[in-house]
């Protein structure tokens, strides 16, 4: 067995991680649609947090409106846990998250004093709800609605509110 | 003065790499990746069990509790939400300063592993990279994960196989990833025993960590008993989403090509090894890369993002330490 010198092997190890480095920051850079050091990140937390604050107004008005409302938020919710929670009570109102696993049964979406959300982020943005509208209203039955979004289209949300419950 | 520079060079570099992680972390926080609903999946149960102490999130329309994964993450965050405030931007801190700090201990093990500082820092640099800063901005179980991996490789550079072995046992309480990792671990370290004949006895406190996870394992499965029904339903839904996606699709992935190469390269250093040093020694320095192919199998097959963090870098850096050891003690060997 011939030895290396150190210094080659070394050079030829540190080559293929610099190498392998390298291709990472460049091909892996992008994943799932957001990019590491995106020049669109400031924006996109302003937006997100805008996202918030609107939701919120809404969620908090819709509770005081009618302090037993419910709000039911879909599959793909993103917003829930930045929200001020207690448990399952938003604004002192009844916050609960629908899973796939978990299905909250139709009969309970159709309640009287349950509000929907459903957002999108760019993080989900394949899910726009505005693009299952026709699913969200079977499902709601009667409803209102309350659309939001930022300017460039790639954040917003939609709130349905049963017509037995907006009519008062 | 001199002496204590250089001893101090090598824990530098490695708290430097945690650092290099938690600061690109915390640069991109909420938009690589963009919030998304896995974390409210696990987030919220972590916080119900923070707040009330049990496992039937409310939140998430679960009053018998959820089976689609196991309770170990929602436990573990639930401890720290309880210990530092409950909210998702503590979850976020948490997993950030976790991952960060499991990439100092890679580092140490590394060194230790290669034997000498300047190798140490090789595999390091594989961590470096985007997949593990993406899976510190997740509030998902990959930072703890990637603790545990840390800790399991660490102790393996010790020779506390069986407490590396309950390392990534315990891992698999979290999230399946370290199930191929743990399963090949466990073969080649058993093979070695079994081959060698020798007496090579855990130490007292291994034997401690292992019952303390099978005890853990052991709750879990009495509660998976309880509720068997439920548990069926909820990975009936989970094995739906898994299947969503066709197998070819996830084998013309990167990934599966990074899979077969490293795979390639283990079996060509393994043969190398054996020629030079003859069979049982050539198995020396296999568990950690067996370790490393199991992750980067898992993330093949799981497919999903959240994956890459072992199948671009835990899993490449642990094949690559043992290709560097191997190299390493090629020389030693060549020299002497």
């Amino acid at each position: 067995v011939r030895a290396h010198p150190p210094a080659f092997l070394f050079s030829v190890l540190a080559f293929a991680a610099v190498a392998y480095f390298g291709v990472e920051w460049v091909f892996a850079s992008n994943i799932g649609g957001s990019a590491i050091f995106s020049k669109s990140r400031a924006r996109d937390m302003a937006d997100f947090s805008l996202l918030n604050t609107e939701i919120s107004r809404e969620l908090r008005h819709a509770c005081q409106a009618k302090p037993s409302s419910a709000f039911f938020f879909g599959d793909q919710d993103v917003l829930l846990p930045y929200l001020p929670t207690e448990g399952d009570t938003l604004f002192g109102c009844k916050a609960v998250l629908e899973l796939a696993p978990t299905i909250i049964p139709i009969q309970q979406w159709r309640s009287c004093n349950v509000v929907g959300v459903w957002e999108f982020t760019p993080g989900v943005a394949h899910l726009n709800p505005w693009s299952f509208d026709q699913v969200h209203a079977e499902k709601f039955g009667p409803h209102v609605q309350i659309r939001w979004q930022t300017p460039d289209g790639k954040t917003g949300f939609i709130m349905y509110e049963h017509t037995c419950t907006s009519a008062k | 003065m001199n002496f204590s520079v250089k001893k101090l060079r090598y824990p530098l570099f490695a708290i430097s790499a945690g650092l290099f992680v938690w600061i690109c972390a915390a640069s991109n926080r909420l938009t690589f990746p963009y919030p998304w609903n896995d974390e409210s999946m696990f987030f919220l149960p972590a916080d119900w069990w923070a707040r009330y102490g049990n496992l039937s999130p409310l939140n998430v329309n679960a009053p018998n509790g959820i089976f689609w994964v196991p309770d170990g993450f929602t436990v573990w965050m639930g401890t720290a939400l309880r210990l530092f405030g409950e909210n998702i931007q503590t979850a976020r801190g948490v997993c950030e300063v976790t991952v960060a700090t499991s990439v100092v201990i890679f580092a140490f093990a590394f060194r230790r592993l290669t034997g000498s500082g300047w190798y140490g820092l090789l595999p390091t640099l594989l961590l470096l990279t985007p997949p593990i800063i993406f899976a510190s901005n997740m509030v998902r179980m990959e930072a703890p994960i990637s603790l545990l991996l840390a800790g399991a490789i660490l102790l393996h550079s010790f020779n506390l196989r069986v407490g590396a072995l309950s390392f990534l046992i315990l891992g698999i309480l979290f999230h399946p990833a370290p199930l191929f990792a743990a399963m090949g671990y466990a073969a080649v370290c058993a093979s070695l025993m079994i081959m060698r004949r020798r007496n090579d006895r855990p130490h007292w406190s291994e034997w401690i960590l292992l019952a303390i996870v099978v005890a853990l394992f052991c709750a879990e499965f009495i509660r998976i008993a309880d509720h068997f029904e439920l548990f069926k339903a909820h990975m009936a839904v989970q094995a739906n989403r898994k299947l969503e996606v066709s197998l070819v699709s996830k084998l013309k992935k990167p990934q599966a090509l990074l899979l077969l190469l490293g795979t390639a390269a283990t079996g060509v250093t393994l043969a190398y090894r054996r020629r030079l040093f003859g069979f049982l020694k050539s198995l020396d320095a296999l568990p950690v890369a067996v370790m490393g192919l199991g992750l980067m199998l898992y993330g093949v097959l799981g497919g999903e993002m959240s994956y890459n963090i072992y199948s671009l870098s835990i899993g490449p850096a642990c094949v690559f330490t043992y290709i560097v050891t191997s190299l390493l003690e090629r020389n030693q060997a060549a020299i002497q």
